[in-house]
């Protein structure tokens, strides 16, 4: 009994030094997890909610030092809050798990625009504060209820010019053309892109591309199965390009970039028919920051940090106000640049909200088989 | 020990005996696994039972689903191929580290050894390296004028096979080379001597000897390559898919969490019904030297 009250009496001056700044978050709950109290009790305390810390998490590599010298450092000149950017895995299982740990030490994380309708289905998110994150510095197609594009990524048909012989394909259209573009193409494993890349190559129009025709694109992938070479994340698909194991395929434009700079032009991509998508912010609900969050992601609309975020990274800024600041090297890799976005097709995100899980599934059956 | 205490301290025997005190010097051990086993592996099961909705569904699915099927036919086939050649080249290297001199056992100790720490990714991407299209042995080949299109040597079962077998190897040698040490050298002596040849001579005594270890190291191998994942997901290029990876692909990417776990039980009834049907056949606990 006295002992738990002592370890109560510990959280409580944790709590206390935690408001005033003198610890940060992670050296709080450490430190509860040390005298064995469970942060779950913790997370809704007010203390908490006033914490002076806000952790991000993002899927790690290059993008934790750039979003925190983009984003994190001037909003903690601003405002004093520290914002922690941590690398990990925050998959829409990741954030399940989390949540139903009830040790909830994430404020918000990076995803897909259609993790959105899933997590909050599963009443694991909250509804965006659109009085403080402004809605009007984004493309209004990339609004929803939980959350707003923060960047833009595509998904370009990129290719090998060494292999092609020299020509250039034309965006997917080419995609399936095996017989002036002889070879294996790189198909992302994680199905975004993957499905419009071969529908596209047949020739369906753009406009008609969503819902996908996922019969006719499953059909297409079996007929020419040992084509497709698969990748599961950046490094692996610049890997296929480098040692020429492809002609040419899927591959996120920022990446693309750093091989067509790398190879001097060799192997570049095309914005015709790239599916371009917004990174979004799911925040987690009783996330331990509080309301803090909504002023840390308004902060992130500023145009100035979007391209800085853009020159370091590659992403494209959500904020169409920003291409009043490009340089003709960053018109070039910037997926958003309104010239390249028109060329583009905006990803299906009602429609992979709704079919992810079932023909994801489908879809690795589908190689496995 | 705890009886002896016991009775210091009454003065005189007991008559209610403790339960005797091996157990009580395990009990914390117990405790301490049924914390942090037993109980995530009932949560495990539980989940396979109750997600989304309570009931079987998700093992009806097992059922129904021809892709459930083809996943663990997939690993059931490659751990097999694995565990064959595994144990082959495996048997072959206990062979000669029980007959060679001790400066050549401990060189060959050290080559099955060295492999055996060095990380599962780095040889997984190795193995890539040396493989594809524009790999050492393509582009090798190529060069000598023996094939002009490189082989497929990567991203199916045949590279995910090669891949598993390196990394099972020595767990095949070091029960084999156990069990084979254990072997009488007069037996083969004498059946040598009543004028078998070398090959009857292995036939009818080494290798029945020597069975147990290959059943051990074949049940041990098996059992490890049944939880691969970054091995086929590397190596298979997306076309081997096995029972790790789609777990690991419900619970983090399409949050079917009842599809995981009971895919994740299915493994676990599997491992448990092996360890079951050989401790009929052999002594399991000779088998691993707990006695």
């Amino acid at each position: 009994m006295s002992a738990s009250r002592f370890a109560a009496d510990l959280v409580e001056m944790g709590i206390e030094r935690l408001a005033k700044g003198e610890i940060d978050r992670r050296s709080f709950l450490g430190a509860l997890a040390a005298i064995g109290f469970a942060p779950a009790v913790m997370s809704s305390s007010k203390a908490m909610a006033e914490a002076k810390e806000i952790v991000v998490v993002n899927f790690g590599g290059d993008a934790v030092p750039t979003w925190g010298k983009a984003w994190g450092e001037p909003f903690t000149k601003d405002t004093g809050i520290k914002v922690s950017i941590i690398g990990g895995e925050p998959t829409a299982g990741a954030i399940k798990a989390m949540e139903e740990s009830g040790k909830i030490i994430w404020d918000l994380t990076d995803g897909d625009a259609y993790y959105l309708p899933i997590l909050s289905k599963q009443d694991l998110i909250q509804k965006y504060d659109y009085s403080i994150v402004d809605k009007n510095k984004v493309r209004p197609e990339f609004v929803y209820e939980y959350g707003l594009a923060t960047y833009f990524y595509s998904t370009v048909n990129g290719y090998n010019l060494d292999k092609t012989g020299g020509k250039v394909p034309n965006g997917y259209k080419d995609y399936l053309n095996f017989k002036d573009f002889p070879g294996k193409r790189a198909m992302y494993k994680w199905l975004v892109g993957s499905l419009e890349a071969v529908l596209l190559g047949s020739g369906v129009e753009p406009d008609k591309l969503y819902p996908l025709d996922v019969e006719k694109a499953f059909s297409i992938i079996k007929e020419h199965k040992d084509q497709f070479v698969l990748w599961g994340g950046g490094a692996a698909s610049q890997q296929l390009f480098r040692d020429g194991e492809v002609v040419m395929g899927s591959i996120w434009s920022t990446r693309a970039s750093v091989l067509d700079r790398e190879s001097k032009g060799k192997i570049s991509w095309s914005w015709d028919q790239g599916i371009i998508a917004p990174g979004v912010w799911p925040v987690l609900k009783g996330n331990p920051a509080g309301a803090e969050v909504w002023k840390f992601i308004a902060s992130t609309q500023i145009p100035e940090r979007q391209v800085e975020l853009l020159k370091l990274l590659g992403n494209g800024p959500a904020n169409p106000a920003a291409d009043k600041l490009m340089t003709p090297e960053l018109e070039k890799i910037n997926c958003a640049f309104e010239a390249n976005f028109k060329r583009q097709i905006p990803v299906g995100t009602a429609w992979y909200a709704e079919n992810y899980d079932t023909v994801q599934n489908d879809f690795l059956d589908l190689f496995a088989g | 020990m705890s009886r002896v205490a016991v009775a210091a301290a009454g003065g005189r025997p007991l008559a209610v005996r403790l339960p005797s005190s091996p157990w009580l010097l395990v009990l914390p051990f117990l405790a301490v696994l049924a914390v942090f086993y037993v109980v995530p592996i009932g949560q495990v099961l539980w989940l396979s039972f109750s997600d989304p909705t309570l009931g079987f569904g998700n093992y009806a699915r097992l059922a129904s689903s021809e892709s459930l099927q083809r996943v663990l036919l997939t690993t059931f086939r490659v751990c097999a191929t694995t565990t064959f050649f595994a144990i082959t080249l495996g048997y072959l290297i206990a062979y000669v580290m029980i007959h060679a001199g001790p400066t050549h056992r401990l060189w060959i100790t050290g080559f099955v050894l060295v492999p055996f720490w060095i990380s599962l990714l780095v040889r997984a991407f190795a193995w890539l390296t040396l493989l594809r299209s524009e790999g050492i042995i393509n582009n090798a080949l190529i060069g000598l004028g023996v094939i002009d299109q490189p082989l497929p040597l990567v991203y199916n079962e045949f590279a995910v096979v090669i891949g598993m077998v390196h990394y099972m190897v020595p767990y095949a040698v070091l029960p084999l080379y156990a069990n084979m040490k254990g072997i009488d050298p007069r037996l083969a002596d004498a059946s040598r001597s009543l004028g078998a040849g070398a090959g009857r001579t292995f036939l009818s005594v080494t290798l029945p000897l020597s069975m147990p270890g290959i059943v051990a190291a074949g049940l041990l191998v098996f059992i490890l390559t049944l939880g691969f994942f970054v091995t086929p997901a590397i190596l298979g290029g997306g076309k081997v898919v096995m029972i790790a990876e789609y777990v690991s692909v419900q619970v983090l990417k399409t949050v079917r969490w009842g599809v995981g776990t009971m895919m994740a039980s299915v493994l676990l009834a599997t491992v448990v019904f092996l360890l079951i049907a050989m401790a009929k056949v052999v002594d399991v606990r000779q088998m691993f030297g707990a006695k």
